[in-house]
Order: C-alpha cells, then structure tokens, then sequence
C-alpha cells in the first residue's frame, strides 16, 4: 500500500473532486475526527439508534409529532393527533374579587352553552352580625321584587354543644345563603359553592342550591355552621347574572363563575 | 360617602337609586339585627330562669341537662 502525504487535495480541473471508484470503501480508521464546517450532501440518515437528548436545539415540526391539523387551537392527543380541546364538562367563566364593595355582581356570561352553572365563594362582611345573601339579576340590573323563596338548614356549633338551625322564607327580596349573624373577621370567610339552574329559561324559574361554612358575629368567632339553602326566584324571566352582599354593609371576597356543559 | 359595587371585577359607583336602596337595607338589617340580639339575650335569659326553676323543684345539673341539654 502506497502513502500519500499531502495538506490538501483540490481537484486537477474543475470544482468536483471525486474519492474512489464505485464499489470501494473508504475507510476511516478509530480515533480520526471528521471536521465537517461545510454542507454535506447524501449523507445516509441514520434510522436507529438515535437518542431524544441528541436533539437539544430546534423546534420539531408539528407535522413529525402526529396527524391532523396543529393549531392554537388543537392539541395532540395520546394517539399522536391533533383534535380540538375537550376541556372537561367545567369551563372558567368569570373571577370577581371585591374589596368593600356594596355587591359582588357577575353579569352576561350565561349563554345556551350551559344549563347549570357552579358558583365557588369565599367572601367575608365589611360589618359584622349581618345576613349574607344573593340576588339573581335580569338584564343587568339585581332584581329585589319579593319573589325569591327559599330554605336553609344548618348544624352549629358553639360552646361544646351542637344543635340544628333552620331558616327560610317564600315572599323575600333575596336569598339567604348562610348565617344571619356572620363576622366581619376577614379570617373566618364564608366559604361555599352554588349550583345555579337554568338562569336563562323563560319557562322555568332560576333555582340555586349552595352549601356552605359560616360562622357568629364575634371576632374571632366562637361558633362554626355548616349551611345548606336551597331557593327559586317564581319568575320565568331570563336572569343575566348574580349578585352577592350582605344586607347589613359592605361585602369582601371572591366569586368564581364556571359553566356546566349541556353535553 | 360615594358606594361602589363589583360589577364582572370592576369597581362601579351605584347610581342615586341603588345608593337609596342599599342604605335602606342597612337600616332595616340593624333593625333586624338588633331584633335578633334582644331574641337572644330574651332567650338566654328564660333558659337561665327556667333551669333555675328546675333546680328549686330538686334537679340537679345532670338531671336538667339530660332533660332539656341546658
């Protein structure tokens, strides 16, 4: 075997300098660097053995992830394809944080996309020993006709005994939703979640569950409730949004709206 | 002194008919609870006489506790 020792080899003619023949193999012995700083043509593409962590800059085209149409409003699912979002049967409607406001109001995000909403509060009084309560509201406007009936039952406990309270009226200008008596103390919020039917039915009434946990008038308080109410406003008029406060002052808190999927 | 309400997480002022009725319902929830605070004490007042009664009849505490839960 002949040796050639040279710097650089150019072609005799032209721009192509060719290495071998058809048939032969170049070979490149263990420990030799191939430097490339250029552009390589026809190299072979590897298909195996190549590892995730060798890919550490670039984006990788969504076409190479799955099928489908990639989108800002797709996402790839499991099977490698790209679909709408499903969501979940909850969507996030509205956020509310009010700071000695006179109500917590939350209006226009009732559409036909849902039947049922659920409402999550955790809301405390500017004054103390006063009823927390909530109206529905009809074209934007909170509605105080005496046409709201409701019932509540609650489990108190105070001073090592517990004992069951119970409430309610059909002929009210609002809702009650938890204890008449509740504390302004900003660490004992009133914390709760609401079911609200139909509010946009012209045939039915809007009608509310909600539960939750109040406690007495001191600061801090020496007693603890658990509520349940239940209540209908006897109208078959569109409600457009709901209305938190309390009757004695102002309100503090947040209200979080979510839709309920019909389907 | 200017009321504002939330209303979809902005701060509005009430117009002169709300501010109206929002003051109105202050006065009334005073009224009612200072209604429901003479109820109490009203109340608290007959449970103290009456367990007393109960005692000057020869109960003892147990006893009217396991009767009444007072």
């Amino acid at each position: 075997m002949s040796k050639i020792e040279v710097d650089k080899v150019d072609p005799q003619s032209g721009t192509t300098l060719t290495l071998g023949t058809s048939g032969d193999t170049v070979s490149i012995p263990s420990g030799v660097t191939l430097a490339n700083s250029g552009t390589m043509t026809g190299v072979p593409v590897p298909t195996t053995g190549i590892a995730a962590s060798a890919i550490s800059s670039g984006t990788i085209a969504t076409a190479r992830l799955g099928s489908g149409t990639a989108s800002s409003s797709t996402f790839l699912r499991g099977d490698q394809t790209y679909a709408e979002a499903g969501g979940g049967s909850l969507t996030f409607l509205n956020t509310s944080t009010g700071s000695n406001v006179s109500s917590i109001d939350i209006n226009g995000h009732f559409t036909s996309d849902y039947a049922h909403y659920k409402l999550i509060y955790s809301l405390y009084a500017a004054t103390g020993n006063t009823d927390s309560m909530c109206r529905i509201m009809q074209s934007g406007s909170v509605v105080t006709s005496s046409n709201y009936w409701y019932a509540g039952m609650g489990m108190y406990r105070a001073s090592g005994n517990t004992s069951a309270n119970n409430t309610g009226d059909n002929g009210a200008d609002k809702w009650l939703i938890s204890s008449s008596d509740n504390t302004a103390d900003s660490q004992y919020p009133c914390t709760g979640e609401m079911i609200l039917f139909n509010p946009l039915s012209t045939s039915q009434n809007t009608t509310m569950t909600t539960t939750n946990l109040g406690y007495n008038s001191g600061s801090p308080p020496n007693a603890i409730r658990i509520w349940t109410f239940g209540g209908q406003y006897v109208d078959a008029a569109a409600s457009s949004g709901i209305s938190f406060s309390y009757e004695g002052g102002n309100i503090n808190g947040t209200v979080r709206l979510y839709g309920i999927k019909n389907s | 002194m200017t009321m504002y309400k939330l209303l979809n997480g902005e701060k509005v002022k009430l117009t002169a008919e709300e501010e109206t009725a929002k003051i109105a319902e202050i006065e009334q929830a005073n009224i009612n609870r200072q209604a429901r605070e003479t109820a109490a004490a009203d109340a608290e007042t007959k449970k103290a006489s009456g367990k007393q009664k109960l005692k000057d009849l020869g109960l003892d505490d147990a006893e009217i506790n396991a009767l009444m839960g007072v």
